[in-house]
């Protein structure tokens, strides 16, 4: 790993969106030690109030304090990203890996997957939310359904390319289990195409959680969450811009930092992957 | 999908007889849609009826649903067909320069812009689009379409939502043009057409853009799909009468044969644009039509 | 190439610029909508789209103003026999259909024995059967006696009154009120055109003279034509109205109202609107069985931060639970004599005594039970409002949770009792709508389960009285009674905004529907 960390280390973009996002996650995990606000305090006498000393980013409709709304959201928006993927991962993994190893699952398992993957990820996660009803749980998920596919094709393409190498093949001839090959062989040889891939889907998966929040469709009101406030701030535009496009520009912030490090990443481990598909 | 659109909780019977009905009239109701018969019945009758190009009736509005889909697609295809324009030509040209000029300035700026493009929510992009158009300078419209063929109050209306759905697939395509264009600027038969003395952009236009491009133009087919999501948000924003909205407020109202009927629509619409794109290729990659 | 592009987008956004300022046609009011009429035949379908729209196609038999007194429409005069189930009305001879035939008995008779089958029928269970006695007389048989017939075939209930030409209705099935060409009513104005969740355009009907008696005017209309565009986004609407695309928006953005009525040439317009929002504990849960416990989350409310920061300003606190407007609505002073208002610590103190201790988070608790529960609703000005109530719970120590879902899937869940508390909406002619509060209307649209004797025994009085000053006292007690239990907690009163340009003149507003006929409006240069 080393060359490959000294590579990572000189692609500038991908060490400023490291950093990017350390700060981020640290900043969001300390809120209450930043903050001397609750995301949910109001004041009626300081409404839709542009950024001054007492509210550095300013306050909302309710007199909120938004750099404390920010801040708290954060932990949502990382939350929603990092269990997408784990679903994604967890289930589109093991089939694709299935599809992969055993020639007879592929055909079927993968013509379904392509349906899926070929559908709008927004329809697709509406759907599911409509099923289920709006919740944390359903935002996970229904941004989750969507990862599934694609791991499954990222992996299953990753586990072909491995099958083809000499050691592989000569594994199973000199008698290695299937398991033990999947295990010994073959797993240890996708974590990093699997690794630069998450990292570019968790910006995907945040993309899309905050799109159903936007649309209403997510986590529900008041929690802090960065598309619920986009879409509370687009009534005041006019008066109080900052108060739809601050929590915009953190969602942009934190999806660029991820996507930076993944190209980083890509390069620096010699990855080759298809450009992950957007929400 | 039938089964799964039908376990949308809400009793359509009960939001169509509003809010002061007795129970009687809501059975009433149920039975002349046919919500009480077993859910197969239900679906068998659907699948026949689809064939026949009819997809029933909205539950809200009583209007056959193929109409009221038909209604609304010209405005998102028309939405769509904009952006896919907009975001192909720009991204292709700065995905051109990228390439040619790589390692320069111009190829850092460009391609960082394009990752940010990439990691845009699209309702940020409109958002601050309506801002600076719209509010502040006072340019253009914050939404709506104005119904009338090609007129310029029309195209004036197209501006916003054109520039916030392209503004998602630009990134993309910037960098997948920049990304296939160096490798084909490398291989060999470029170096050998710069040997015989043609200069480089002529080598550019005539050898690589057009090897380039093979990869590009599926990757636009798929974008298509991509571009009716991301109309969803955009339509919502803009205020456009597009299928979009229409699956988003069949949703809010539980108006299962719209919801139905608009995904049945949009699949039948994705296996037909992989389809063309395969015929696509089969037209540019000379390699494909001799193997098959 | 990029400054070529910059130039280029610089030089068509200052064509743009020059052109943006819109005018709509000296004869034609153009009227802005925040949802979509989606169907014609009065009755079938609720929402403010369909009756706005039905409200200028059709006319009733009767039609209250807007100060809630009954004038004659379709009918001339009416009689209600001594057996006080049989009504007779008499019918105009001077009216047609926009198809040109004639309006007769045949017509009111086929309607309301359509009408009763249809979703919107409970308006008028009281209906036996109607009778055709001679071309232009109507006998409608009531199975009891009722004051409220009357008012529920208004055509301020909704428009569903509204009389359609009854061979169309017979011609095109199912499909009456869908397609366009369909629609024919005896109203002010006839649908031409109608492109759905777009617009709707209406012509002036030249032979209409038979307007209600409280309008100047009785008939043909002053404005030639209009047109209903529907656009959802507040924002788009707003900006529409300021470009001038729009001549008026009858649901105008409140955060837009103040902005507006400084612009020159445009007003904004402020109308009470007969609402009677409020929460409704689920009264089938055991957390509140203790009325200490409803009415010190009744305390702890105060509406004033929410008009505020909900409404901006345009909506008023309520007092008590109907519309101060409203006939059998309490007087104000009555309903502080059981409630006098916003007062915490009082609540605390009910808290307290109810055995309710605050826990380590600030959250009270008994029992092992934290003070937590969770709100039902349907709109984002609800949404927005429990955003503020939040916090004051959380200050006595309660903790709510919201639950924002679909109308659909809201009515599903409540009537199937899922929610603590429900917040509700309604607009309402007459305090009849307490009829929501009574046994027989569970789960729907009594979803707060209340059944309760005093509650019954007041409210049949207000049905089978025909005594009017009887009628309006049990609605008063009935009212009283409720709050003083806490069974509901009033909310504020949103109001009418309507955005309107200077060239509008005399448009009418009423509390309930905001527009009728349009018969006085005229558009000046």
């Amino acid at each position: 790993m080393s060359p490959a960390l000294r590579r990572f280390g000189r692609h500038r973009l991908a060490v400023v969106g490291l950093v990017c996002l350390v700060l981020v996650v640290a900043a969001s995990a300390a809120a209450p030690l930043l903050t001397r606000y609750t995301p949910t305090q109001q004041s009626f006498t300081r409404r839709l109030q542009g950024p001054s000393a007492e509210h550095v980013l300013g306050t909302d409709q309710f007199g909120r304090d938004i750099y404390t709304r920010v801040l708290y959201g954060g932990r949502l928006s990382v939350l929603f990203g990092v269990a997408a993927v784990a679903i994604g991962l967890a289930a589109g993994g093991s089939l694709g890996l299935a599809a992969g190893y055993f020639p007879r699952v592929d055909g079927p398992a993968m013509r379904a997957m392509d349906v899926l993957l070929s559908f709008p990820a927004v329809l697709l996660a509406i759907i599911v939310v409509a099923i289920l009803g709006p919740g944390l749980g359903t935002v996970m998920l229904a941004v989750g359904v969507r990862q599934i596919p694609a791991y499954a094709r990222m992996v299953r393409g990753a586990v072909l390319v491995v099958k083809a190498l000499p050691y592989a093949e000569a594994a199973v001839a000199l008698g290695s289990t299937h398991w033990r090959t999947i295990r010994s062989t073959i797993v240890p040889n996708c974590v990093a195409p699997v690794l630069v891939f998450s990292t570019l889907q968790v910006a995907n998966a945040i993309l899309l959680a905050s799109i159903l929040s936007f649309l209403g469709l997510g986590v529900q009101p008041p929690a802090a969450e960065w598309g619920i406030m986009v879409n509370q701030g687009r009534a005041f535009l006019r008066d109080a811009p900052h108060v739809a496009i601050v929590p915009g520009l953190a969602i942009f912030l934190v999806v660029m930092s991820f996507n930076m490090i993944g190209d980083g990443l890509r390069d620096s481990l010699d990855v080759r992957l298809r450009d992950g598909s957007h929400s | 999908m039938f089964v799964a659109v039908r376990l949308i909780p809400g009793d359509p019977a009960a939001v169509l007889a509003g809010a002061d009905t007795t129970s009687e009239q809501i059975e009433q109701i149920r039975r002349d849609l046919g919500l009480d018969r077993p859910i197969w019945v239900q679906y068998a009758r659907y699948v026949r009826r689809a064939l026949e190009g009819d997809l029933g009736r909205s539950i809200h509005s009583r209007q056959p649903v193929a109409e009221e889909i038909l209604g609304r697609f010209p405005a998102t295809l028309e939405l769509t067909l904009a952006s896919l324009v907009i975001a192909s030509i720009v991204g292709i040209g700065v995905g051109v320069l990228s390439a040619v000029r790589q390692y320069s300035l111009l190829d850092h700026v460009t391609m960082v812009g394009a990752l940010a493009g990439i990691s845009m929510p699209v309702f940020l992009i409109g958002i601050l689009l309506v801002w600076f158009f719209s509010l502040y300078l006072g340019w253009l419209p914050t939404g709506g379409r104005p119904e009338c063929w090609a007129c310029a109050d029309r195209v004036i209306h197209l501006i916003l939502p054109t520039l916030t759905l392209a503004g998602i697939s630009v990134g993309m395509i910037a960098r997948l043009t920049r990304a296939t264009m160096l490798e084909v600027i490398r291989e060999d038969f470029n170096r050998t057409a710069r040997a015989k003395g043609l200069g480089e952009w002529s080598v550019i236009w005539r050898h690589a853009l057009r090897n380039a491009l093979i990869p590009v133009v599926t990757f636009l087919g798929l974008q298509f799909g991509v571009l009716l999501g991301g109309a969803v948000v955009t339509e919502t924003i803009f205020s456009w009468p597009g299928m979009g909205r229409l699956v988003v407020d069949a949703i809010g109202s539980r108006d299962y044969p719209v919801i139905q009927g608009t995904v049945l629509f949009m699949a039948v619409l994705f296996v037909l644009i992989n389809l063309a794109v395969d015929l696509l290729y089969g037209v540019l990659d000379p390699r494909v039509r001799a193997a098959r | 190439m990029l400054s070529r592009v910059a130039t280029f987008t610089a030089a068509l956004l200052l064509a743009v610029a020059s052109a943006s300022h819109a005018a709509t046609p000296p004869d034609t009011l153009v009227i802005g909508y925040n949802r979509a009429t989606n169907n014609l035949l009065p009755g079938q379908n609720p929402g403010l789209p369909n009756i706005w729209a039905n409200m200028l196609i059709y006319d009733c038999l009767v039609i209250h103003d807007g100060q809630g007194k009954i004038h004659p429409g379709l009918a001339e005069r009416w009689e209600l026999a001594k057996d006080g189930v049989t009504w007779t009305f008499h019918l105009r001879k001077d009216v047609t259909f926009h198809s040109g035939r004639k309006f007769t008995a045949k017509d009111v008779k086929a309607h309301f024995d359509m009408w009763k089958t249809l979703p919107t029928g409970s308006k008028i269970a009281a209906l036996d059967r109607t009778e055709i006695v001679d071309d232009y007389t109507v006998r409608f048989v009531l199975k009891y006696p009722t004051l409220v017939f009357l008012n529920m075939i208004s055509q301020t209930e909704w428009s569903y009154c509204g009389i359609p030409d009854s061979e169309q209705v017979a011609r095109y099935g199912k499909d009456y009120g869908v397609v366009p060409e369909s629609v024919s009513g005896t109203g002010p104005f006839k649908l031409v055109r109608w492109i759905r969740e777009d617009r709707m355009e209406f012509e002036r009907n030249p032979a209409y003279t038979w307007g209600p008696a409280f309008y100047k005017n009785r008939g043909p209309a002053h404005i030639e034509k209009i047109v209903i565009r529907s656009i959802a986004d507040a924002a788009a609407r707003t900006a529409a109205l300021e470009r001038g695309e729009i001549d008026m928006d009858i649901s105008l953005s409140e955060f837009d109202a103040k902005r507006l009525s400084a612009m020159k040439g445009l007003s904004v317009i402020v109308k009470p609107k007969n609402t009677t929002h409020n929460l409704g504990f689920n009264h089938d849960k055991p957390l509140w069985k203790d009325v200490r416990v409803r009415q010190a989350l009744m305390y702890a409310i105060d509406q004033k931060p929410i008009v505020e920061a909900v409404f901006a300003g345009y909506a008023e606190p309520a007092v008590g639970l109907f519309s101060p407007s409203v006939e059998g609505a309490a007087p104000d002073a009555e309903v502080r004599a059981v409630f006098p208002g916003y007062d915490p610590e009082k609540a605390k103190a009910l808290l307290d005594e109810a055995g309710w201790k605050p826990g380590p988070d600030g959250i009270r608790v008994k029992d092992g039970q934290r003070l937590a529960f969770t709100v039902y609703l349907y709109s984002e000005p609800q949404a927005n409002t429990l955003t503020v109530i939040q916090e004051q719970w959380r200050a006595i120590g309660a903790e709510a949770t919201i639950r924002q879902m679909e109308y659909a899937a809201w009515i599903d869940a409540t009537k199937k009792g899922e929610h603590d508390i429900r917040y509700v909406d309604g607009t309402h002619s007459t305090a009849d709508i307490a009829y929501w509060y009574t046994c027989a209307a569970r789960p729907h649209p009594n979803n707060i389960f209340w059944c309760d004797p005093t509650t019954e025994k007041l409210y049949e009085i207000t049905q089978k009285t025909t005594d009017p000053a009887a009628r309006v006292k049990a609605f008063q007690d009935l009212e009283l009674d409720l709050i003083k239990r806490a069974v509901l907690i009033p909310m504020p009163h949103t109001a009418w905004v309507v955005g309107v340009w200077d060239s509008v003149k005399d448009l009418e507003l009423h509390p309930i529907h905001g527009y009728y006929k349009l018969l006085d409006a005229r558009k000046v240069r």
